[in-house]
């Protein structure tokens, strides 16, 4: 086997391997973020269902509706915010896309693994303005920031999936 | 009876074959199946690979 040979199988076997998965998953971790690939998924219809619906009052729909999260609705709300937040999420979201087309450990009943934190509220409203004025919020300021108080408790319905 | 690198060409080629539709329309499925399938036959392909390295040095007396 000639050295320009050996180079093209190091390459084909070695090389070209290594930069095609850096890329898929670096697009394809991009893509998951899109509210369309969670809607790919049977299980959340009626949660994008909802999200889409025009007459939806939950806190999900109107967030999306009036665009105040401009893109990635689902994720933008679903991923912690910590040092190991986004990789933390979809890694667990694989294990639920793996949950999902196996059927083991699939749930009964979605429901999330830990009580919302207000930390995903208050990475987009905590510096808000109008937010930190509202003297409703600024009583109970410190109950939100140590998690005591939930954002979502007085701020329902979240999401309002029908079937 | 095909050779360690000729297996390995095919895993990889198939590790390929599993980006394609990941890397054209990202969806759980094709991710899945890049995961799930196309990366271990990358891993495969290159391990054989590497054995195919490692059998030829020890044939030339290097290892």
């Amino acid at each position: 086997m000639s050295t320009r040979e050996k180079l093209l199988l190091l390459f084909v076997l070695a090389v070209a391997p290594a930069l095609v998965t850096l890329a898929t998953f670096s697009l394809s971790f991009h893509r998951a973020e899109q509210v369309r690939f969670c809607a790919d998924c049977h299980t959340m219809t009626p949660w994008v269902d909802d999200l889409h619906n025009p007459t939806s009052k939950s806190l999900a729909a109107m967030h999306y509706r009036n665009r105040w999260i401009l893109n990635d609705q689902c994720y933008t709300c679903h991923v912690d915010y910590g040092f190991l937040g986004p990789i933390e999420t979809k890694l667990v979201s694989m294990r639920h896309v793996a949950i999902y087309y196996t059927g083991i450990g699939m749930p009964r009943k979605i429901k999330l693994y830990h009580p919302f934190p207000n930390v995903n509220c208050l990475q987009c409203h905590g510096p808000a303005a109008n937010f930190q004025n509202d003297p409703v919020h600024a009583a109970v300021m410190k109950a939100l920031l140590a998690n005591e108080l939930s954002c979502v408790t007085c701020h329902e319905p979240i999401h309002t999936p029908e079937g | 009876m095909p050779t360690l690198i000729e297996v390995a060409l095919i895993s990889v080629g198939l590790g390929f074959f599993l980006a394609l539709p990941c890397i054209i329309d990202t969806t759980p499925i094709t991710m899945c199946l890049f995961f799930f399938s196309g990366v271990p036959l990358f891993g495969l392909g290159l391990l054989l690979y590497a054995y195919a390295i490692f059998k030829d040095l020890r044939r030339h007396g290097v290892l």
